[in-house]
C-alpha cells in the first residue's frame, strides 16, 4: 500500500527532523535537570472540554445577566491559566541521572535505572516515565528527596542498545495540560544473542572427548570436602554433613584439563549467523553452569578456553557484539 | 504498552463528595422524583465503590434515561429553559455516575460537575450559596487533581488542601477578569421565571392573606434614601390598589377599556407616547420638584433607590406620589409603579417621591364608578349607617371623622386573633366583634365611605420599615404589610386615611411589634428568626450587619452590570475604550500571573533551625565581638579551645555552654516519654537564658 508508505516515510522524515531539533535543544547528558527550555506545554483533550464548559458558561451568564456565573466563568478561566504555572512547575527543577544498567539476552527486558531527585524543598507528583516500550511509570517525589526507577525495556536486536530519549509527562495537578520533555541521558547496554537450546554438534572440531589431566574446581567427579568459603554453590554444599553438626562444608569436584571444548561459530554457521550466534550461547551459559572448559571461536576471534564468571561475561560479549561496529 | 487508566481511589473518593455536594443544593427545588434518582444513583455508586453491589447493565440504564426524560417533559412541559434544563442536566449527571469507569468517564463527571455548581447561580445567588459554591468547587478540584495523583496517593485530606491552595490562587487572576471583562448585554434574550409561586402581596387580599404575611420576617425590600428620610409616619409603600369588593374580598379588579381609551390611559411606560394623565401629573411632579428648593415649599421631596427581593409579580413599591424616569418602569393610572416583567430576581429602581402631592382633583368618570363599586346585597347595618349619616347632611370630610371615631371611641381591638367572620363581615365585624387588623379597618372604612356616596379604595402595601444604622437603609419585611384607604374629595383629590392609626397609633409610629406588644402574637409560631430577638442589641447588630452585607452583595456584585463597570473603568483608567480595556486586562493578568508563579517557583529553600542551634549561633556572634570567630566547620569543641586560648578568662562560662550544647544536641529526639521532651524544653530554655547572660568582654 503505497500511500502507507508515504505517510511512514514522512513520519520516519519528520523524526528525523525533530530528532535533530531535540539533540540541539537538549543535548545527551548523564545527568539532566529540566529548565524551561527544556519543557514543553500544551493543553489536554480535558483541558480542552474544560474551555468549551468555560465558553458555554460565559455565554450563559451574558444571556442571563448572571454576575456569579460570570465570576465562576472567570474562576475556571483562572483556574485553566494558573494549571499552566503548576503543571509546568511539577517538571522544572527535577533532575534526571542514569544509574547502572544490566545486560540481557535478546527477547528478554534490559534493567535501566532512573534516579530522579529534587533540590530544595518542592516537591513533585506524578511524573511519568515512558521509554522504549516499557510499561510507564509514575513517580512522585513527596517525601523523599530522590527515587531510581527500575526500568525494563524489551530489547529485540543483539549488541549495544541505545534506548534513545525518555518521554517524561506529568499532567499534574489537574489533567488540563501536559508538560512533557525527551531526556536523552545517554544510557546503553549490552544485549546477548538469545539462547536456543540445541543438541551439541558433534562434528568436527567441537571436541567433547574428556582428557586425563585434573584441574582444579570442576564438576565431573567427587574429589573431597573443604571448608565452606562465601560464594560456594549451594547444591554442593555438604547437607548430611552439616546436619550431622560437621559444620558447613563444600565438595569439590575436579574436571579434565584436556576436556577443553571448543566452540565454533563455523560449526553451525549453515544456519545464518544470528541462528548459530544464539546456539553458541546456550552452550556458553550451558557449559559456564557446568564449570566446564571451554573456548570460543568465531571467525578471525578466539577466546582462550577457560571457566568462571569473568569467562563467561567475556564470551557473552563477544557473541553480542560479533560482527558489529563497534562505536 | 498502554496503562490502564483506571481511577485512583483517592480521587473517587473525592469525586463522590463532590457531586454530593453540588447536588444538594439543587435537590431542593427540582421535582421529589427526581432528588430520589439522585440520591440513589449516589448510594448506588457508593455501594458499588464498597464492592457491595455491581454496576447497572446496559438495558437498565436505557430504561432510567428515557423514563427520567419523560418525566422531566411532563413535570415542566418542556425541555426549553433554565428549570427545565438544569432538570436534565442533573439527570444526565447523577446516571453518568453509574457509569464511571475509566479515568475519562471521571474527567466528564469532573468537568460537568464544574457547570452544575454554576447552574444553581440561576436560581440562587445569595452570599451562603457563593460560598457554599467555593466548597463544591474545592471538592471538584480535589476530585480532579487525585485524578492526576499516582494510584499510590492515599492521603485524601493533602489533595484537598492541594485544591484549595490552587484556587486560592486563581482568586486575584478571577477578580481582574470579573473587574475588567467587559460585560456584553445578551446575545439573544432569554427571559425565564424560575417557576416559583409569588411572594408576599397578591392582588386580592383577604384577611386570612395578611395574616400570613405579618407572619413572615421574609425581606420585601431594601429602602436607600439620598438626602432626607421621611418620618416613620409618612412611610406608607404603595402597591397595589383595590378597587373591587365582592362581599368578602377586596380585589384589584378588571377594568374594561372604553371607546375613547387606550392602553396607555392605564399604564404609561417610559418611553411610549404620553398621555393626557401623564403630562399632567408629569408636569406638576416637575413643578413641585422646583418649588421645593424653595423655604416656602409645602411639600416634601424624597428620592430613593429600592433593592426589590424576587416576587414573581410585577408590582413595584413607592411613597406616595411616585415618578420613576428609569426604563422598565412603569406608572399605572392610580399612581403606583410597576414592573415590565415579574422580578424573579433582585430588581432595582429608582424612584422620586412627593409625600402629599395633590393628585386627580378632577376624577374621571370611570374612576369614580370603580371607587364606589358595591355589591348588590350584604352588610345591611353598615349601609344603613352610612346612608343615615348621609342624611344627616355630615359632609364627606365628616363621615371619615365619624368612622375614625367610632373606631377610637368603641371598643376595638387591633390584634391578629380574630374570629371567623360570616358572610356580612363589614357588619359583623364593625359592629359585633370589633376585632381585627389592618383589612379589617380599611375595609370597613372604604366600605362606609362607599356605601355613603364618596368614592374610596383600599390600597396595600407596606408600612414603615427597620433602619440599618450600619448601612443607613431601610429594610421592609413582610410583616410590615398593611393596608390603609384612599378617600377622594371634591377640591383635593385623592387622601390618605388610614383607620389602624385611630385603633392602635403604635402601628403607625413604630410597627407592628408595638402594635402588638400586649398579646405576644409578634412572628406568633416563628421559632428561628434573628428577628425575634431584636432585643438583643448583640443578635441584632450581626443581623443588621449581615443584611447590609447582603445589600452590598446585592449591589456590588450580583449589580456589577456594563453600567457599573464603566463607572469603574473610568475611575480606574480615565478613558474607556477597547484598546485601555485590553492593554488594563492584559497588564493586570501579567502581573497577577508573575506574582504566582514567583509565589510557585521560588525555592523555598530556607531549612527550619532548630531552637538550640539558634542559641548557639547567638553565642557565636557575641564570641565573634571581642574577635574570636568561628570559622565554617569548626566544631563547638575546637572552638571553644579555641576561644580559650585566646581569652582565658571565659573558660568557665565557654566550657558550660558547649558542654551543655553537645549534650543537648546529641540526644535524640525519638523515642521519649512526655516528661522526659518537657525536661528537654526545659533545659533548653536554661541554655538559652545561659547564653542570654554571657556577655564577653576584652581584657
Amino acid at each position: 500500500m503505497p500511500k502507507f508508505k508515504f505517510w511512514s516515510q514522512l513520519k520516519l522524515k519528520r523524526s528525523k527532523v525533530v530528532g535533530a531539533w531535540l539533540d540541539q535543544r537538549i543535548p545527551i547528558a548523564d545527568r539532566i535537570t529540566l529548565s524551561h527550555q527544556k519543557i514543553f506545554i500544551i493543553p489536554t483533550r480535558q483541558g480542552l472540554n474544560f474551555v468549551l464548559v468555560m465558553i458555554a458558561l460565559f455565554i450563559g451568564g451574558i444571556n442571563y445577566q448572571n454576575s456569579l456565573v460570570l465570576g465562576m466563568t472567570f474562576l475556571l478561566g483562572s483556574l485553566f491559566m494558573v494549571s499552566i504555572l503548576h503543571t509546568f512547575r511539577n517538571l522544572s527543577g527535577v533532575c534526571f541521572q542514569a544509574g547502572h544498567t544490566e545486560a540481557s539476552f535478546v527477547g528478554d527486558f534490559a534493567a535501566f535505572h532512573i534516579t530522579l531527585s529534587r533540590e530544595g524543598e518542592r516537591i513533585y507528583e506524578a511524573i511519568q516515565l515512558d521509554w522504549g516500550g516499557c510499561v510507564p511509570q509514575i513517580i512522585d517525589l513527596i517525601e523523599d528527596t530522590e527515587h531510581t526507577a527500575r526500568m525494563l525495556l524489551p530489547v529485540k536486536n543483539r549488541g549495544i542498545y541505545k534506548p534513545g530519549r525518555i518521554y517524561v509527562e506529568t499532567r499534574f495537578p489537574l489533567g488540563l495540560f501536559k508538560a512533557w520533555s525527551w531526556v536523552d541521558l545517554g544510557a546503553s547496554c549490552l544485549v546477548y544473542p538469545q539462547p536456543k537450546k540445541s543438541t551439541f554438534p558433534s562434528n568436527n572440531n567441537m571436541s567433547s572427548d574428556l582428557g586425563k589431566i585434573p584441574v582444579k574446581e570442576g564438576n565431573d567427579d567427587f574429589d573431597g570436602l573443604r571448608k565452606y568459603k562465601l560464594g560456594d554453590p549451594l547444591r554442593q554444599i555438604d547437607w548430611k554433613a552439616y546436619a550431622r553438626g560437621k559444620g558447613l562444608q563444600t565438595k569439590t569436584f575436579v574436571g579434565y584439563a584436556d576436556e577443553t571444548i571448543w566452540l565454533d561459530l563455523d560449526s553451525v554457521l549453515e544456519l545464518g549467523v544470528e541462528e548459530g550466534l544464539s546456539r553458541l550461547c546456550y552452550w556458553v551459559l550451558k557449559f559456564s553452569e557446568k564449570n566446564q572448559n571451554f573456548g570460543l571461536k568465531l571467525a578471525g576471534l578466539e577466546i582462550e578456553p577457560g571457566v568462571g564468571h569473568a569467562h563467561k561475561i567475556k564470551c557473552l560479549e563477544t557473541l553480542a557484539l560479533y560482527g558489529l561496529q563497534a562505536d | 504498552m498502554q496503562i490502564i487508566y483506571q481511577i485512583p481511589r483517592n480521587s473517587l473518593t473525592w469525586l463522590l463528595v463532590a457531586v454530593a455536594s453540588v447536588l444538594a443544593p439543587h435537590l431542593t427545588r427540582i421535582p421529589l422524583w427526581l432528588s430520589v434518582i439522585c440520591a440513589s444513583c449516589i448510594l448506588w455508586r457508593v455501594q458499588v465503590y464498597r464492592g457491595v453491589w455491581v454496576f447497572p447493565n446496559r438495558y437498565l440504564k436505557l430504561f432510567l434515561v428515557l423514563t427520567g426524560t419523560a418525566g422531566i417533559y411532563l413535570h415542566y412541559g418542556t425541555f426549553v429553559g433554565p428549570p427545565a434544563g438544569v432538570a436534565l442536566l442533573i439527570m444526565a449527571f447523577a446516571y453518568k455516575l453509574l457509569e464511571i469507569y475509566t479515568k475519562r468517564d471521571a474527567y466528564v463527571v469532573t468537568v460537568l460537575a464544574y457547570f452544575v455548581v454554576a447552574t444553581e447561580f440561576l436560581f440562587n445567588s445569595s452570599i451562603p450559596m457563593a460560598l457554599y459554591s467555593m466548597f463544591s468547587l474545592l471538592t471538584i478540584t480535589a476530585s480532579l487533581i487525585g485524578l492526576n495523583q499516582s494510584s499510590s496517593h492515599r492521603k485524601p485530606w493533602r489533595t484537598a488542601r492541594l485544591s484549595g491552595l490552587i484556587l486560592i490562587q486563581c482568586i486575584p487572576l478571577m477578580l481582574v477578569l470579573f473587574l475588567l471583562v467587559p460585560r456584553i448585554g445578551p446575545l439573544w434574550n432569554l427571559d425565564f421565571t424560575t417557576g416559583g409561586g409569588s411572594i408576599g402581596l397578591s392582588d386580592t387580599m383577604s384577611p386570612g392573606d395578611f395574616n400570613n404575611l405579618t407572619r413572615s420576617t421574609a425581606l420585601a425590600f431594601r429602602a436607600e434614601f439620598e438626602g432626607d428620610i421621611p418620618e416613620p409616619d409618612q412611610l406608607y409603600w404603595r402597591g397595589l390598589v383595590l378597587y373591587d369588593f365582592d362581599g368578602k374580598t377586596w380585589s384589584k379588579g378588571d377594568v374594561k377599556l372604553g371607546e375613547h381609551q387606550r392602553n396607555n390611559d392605564l399604564v404609561y411606560w417610559p418611553g411610549d407616547k404620553r398621555s393626557t394623565w401623564f403630562s399632567e401629573y408629569n408636569e406638576e411632579f416637575a413643578e413641585q420638584m422646583v418649588k421645593t428648593d424653595s423655604p416656602q415649599s409645602q411639600f416634601e421631596v424624597y428620592r430613593y433607590q429600592i433593592t426589590l427581593e424576587p416576587t414573581n409579580q410585577v408590582w413595584l413599591y413607592g411613597l406616595d406620589m411616585p415618578l420613576s424616569r428609569q426604563k422598565g418602569v412603569g406608572l399605572t393610572r392610580d399612581f403606583r409603579l410597576l414592573a415590565k416583567s415579574p422580578a424573579d430576581n433582585l430588581f432595582q429602581y429608582q424612584a422620586d417621591s412627593i409625600l402629599g402631592m395633590q393628585v386627580d382633583v378632577e376624577l374621571p368618570p370611570w374612576i369614580r364608578s370603580r371607587a364606589l363599586q358595591l355589591p348588590e346585597k350584604g352588610n345591611p347595618r353598615a349601609r344603613q349607617l352610612a346612608q343615615r349619616w348621609r342624611l344627616e347632611g355630615a359632609s364627606d370630610r365628616a363621615l371619615i371623622a365619624k368612622v375614625l371615631t367610632q373606631f377610637n371611641s368603641q371598643p376595638f381591638v387591633y390584634t391578629l386573633r380574630t374570629k371567623k367572620l360570616g358572610d356580612d363581615i363589614v357588619d359583623e365585624f364593625f359592629f359585633d366583634t370589633q376585632r381585627g387588623f389592618c383589612i379589617h379597618y380599611a375595609g370597613a372604612l372604604s366600605f362606609l365611605m362607599r356605601a355613603a356616596g364618596v368614592p374610596a379604595r383600599v390600597v396595600v402595601g407596606y408600612l414603615g420599615g427597620e433602619w440599618n444604622t450600619l448601612g443607613d437603609y431601610l429594610l421592609i419585611h413582610q410583616f410590615d404589610a398593611h393596608a390603609w384607604v384612599e378617600v377622594w374629595l371634591a377640591g383635593e383629590g385623592w387622601i390618605r386615611v388610614d383607620p389602624t392609626g385611630a385603633v392602635s397609633p403604635e402601628r403607625i409610629e413604630s410597627g407592628i411589634e408595638q402594635a402588638l406588644f400586649g398579646e405576644n402574637t409578634f412572628l406568633d409560631g416563628v421559632v428561628f428568626s434573628a428577628l425575634k430577638y431584636r432585643d438583643v442589641a448583640f443578635i441584632n447588630n450581626i443581623r443588621l450587619g449581615m443584611d447590609y452585607a447582603n445589600l452590598i452583595w446585592n449591589q456590588r456584585v450580583l449589580g456589577y452590570d456594563s453600567k457599573l463597570q464603566n463607572k469603574f473603568l473610568i475611575n480606574l483608567l480615565g478613558d474607556v475604550n477597547p484598546r485601555t480595556i485590553a492593554i488594563a486586562l492584559f497588564v493586570s493578568g501579567l502581573l497577577v500571573m508573575l506574582i504566582i508563579s514567583l509565589f510557585l517557583f521560588s525555592q523555598r529553600s530556607r531549612k527550619k533551625v532548630d531552637p538550640l542551634t539558634l542559641h548557639y549561633l547567638r553565642f557565636c556572634e557575641k564570641l565573634s565581638k571581642v574577635g574570636v570567630i568561628r570559622e565554617k566547620g569548626e566544631g563547638p569543641t575546637a572552638f571553644a579551645l579555641r576561644v580559650k586560648e585566646e581569652h582565658e578568662h571565659l573558660g568557665a562560662q565557654v566550657d558550660t555552654i558547649t558542654n551543655n550544647f553537645n549534650r543537648l544536641i546529641y540526644q535524640s529526639d525519638s523515642n521519649k516519654s512526655e516528661q522526659k521532651r518537657l525536661q528537654r524544653l526545659g533545659e533548653i530554655k536554661q541554655f538559652k537564658h545561659c547564653v542570654k547572660e554571657f556577655s564577653p568582654q576584652r581584657r
